[in-house]
């Protein structure tokens, strides 16, 4: 593999992001969220959409860094390198959260849905591989 | 050590302790019973989104400690545009601590007023921390 190879394939990375945010975007209303909150305390439910937003938030800085700083990655640079690094840890523990925590089979009620839930899988997957290929080997192509 | 890169360290420790606390808020607030009204797919997803906030704050404190006097030195363009992501992360968080979170959550209790406050400046100081980071050499 080549720096450019990984370079691009950080860009990838780095787009997919805008894929993770719409899916996360459309989420409230495949599972009817506002319906299921409004039995909760307002702060709580405050708090619920907070961490939502900001989840929205960090997936838009990760993917922007990741774009912009692509090259810098790549080339081993030792602060681009340590984010690779906790990014890595941070979508190993959303695939696992996928895999043993969610259980969505409720919500899975077309096959438009069974679709979206698979891709992102494999966008997660293709993430952890990317950050995690370039913290290894970033540098040493 | 510059003064910068002091602060940059105390705003690293300080994240690090808002990250595990966050992990705890549930059982400290008492939100147990308030949380199993919810459908078990919503609360798995408030759990897990409020594991990843701890996650990302524990980057964003990982990095700052080890990345301090570069992140002070503005060292290469990368060091700029984290700073400024992470202070606008914290600016957001303390305009929503005024504008988004109601006031009668703690006005007329001494204890939930001063917590409030505390919160803003931790969450305002954080913003001026790493915004003035990544401005500082602009």
């Amino acid at each position: 593999m080549k720096t450019s190879t990984l370079t691009a394939m950080l860009q990838i990375a780095a787009l997919l992001h805008l894929g993770l945010i719409w899916a996360g975007a459309s989420m409230p209303r495949a599972v009817q969220l506002g319906n299921h909150l409004a039995a909760l305390p307002v702060f709580i439910r405050r708090l619920f959409y907070v961490y939502f937003s900001f989840i929205g938030l960090l997936l838009a800085g990760f993917g922007t860094l990741t774009f912009l700083f692509a090259g810098a990655m790549a080339a081993g640079e030792p602060l681009a390198r340590a984010l690779c690094v906790l990014l890595t840890a941070f979508w190993l523990l959303r695939l696992i959260a996928a895999a043993f925590v969610f259980d969505v089979r409720p919500y899975l009620v077309n096959w438009f849905y069974h679709l979206g839930y698979q891709a992102i899988n494999l966008v997660f997957l293709y993430l952890l591989v990317v950050y995690a290929v370039t913290a290894w080997m970033g540098g040493r192509l | 050590m510059n003064a910068l890169t002091f602060f940059l360290q105390a705003a690293a420790a300080l994240q690090l302790s808002v990250a595990a606390l966050n992990m705890f808020l549930v059982p400290l607030l008492k939100w147990k019973e308030d949380l199993a009204r919810m459908p078990l797919l919503l609360r798995e997803v408030f759990q897990v989104h409020a594991w990843f906030i701890s996650m990302t704050l524990a980057i964003f404190g990982v990095l700052t400690w080890r990345f301090a006097p570069e992140l002070a030195a503005d060292a290469i363009p990368i060091c700029r545009w984290l700073a400024a992501g992470i202070g606008i992360f914290w600016a957001l968080r303390a305009i929503l601590q005024v504008v988004y979170y109601s006031s009668s959550h703690w006005r007329g209790q001494l204890g939930r007023t001063l917590a409030h406050l505390a919160l803003l400046f931790l969450y305002g100081g954080l913003a001026v921390a790493y915004l003035w980071t990544a401005l500082a050499h602009h």
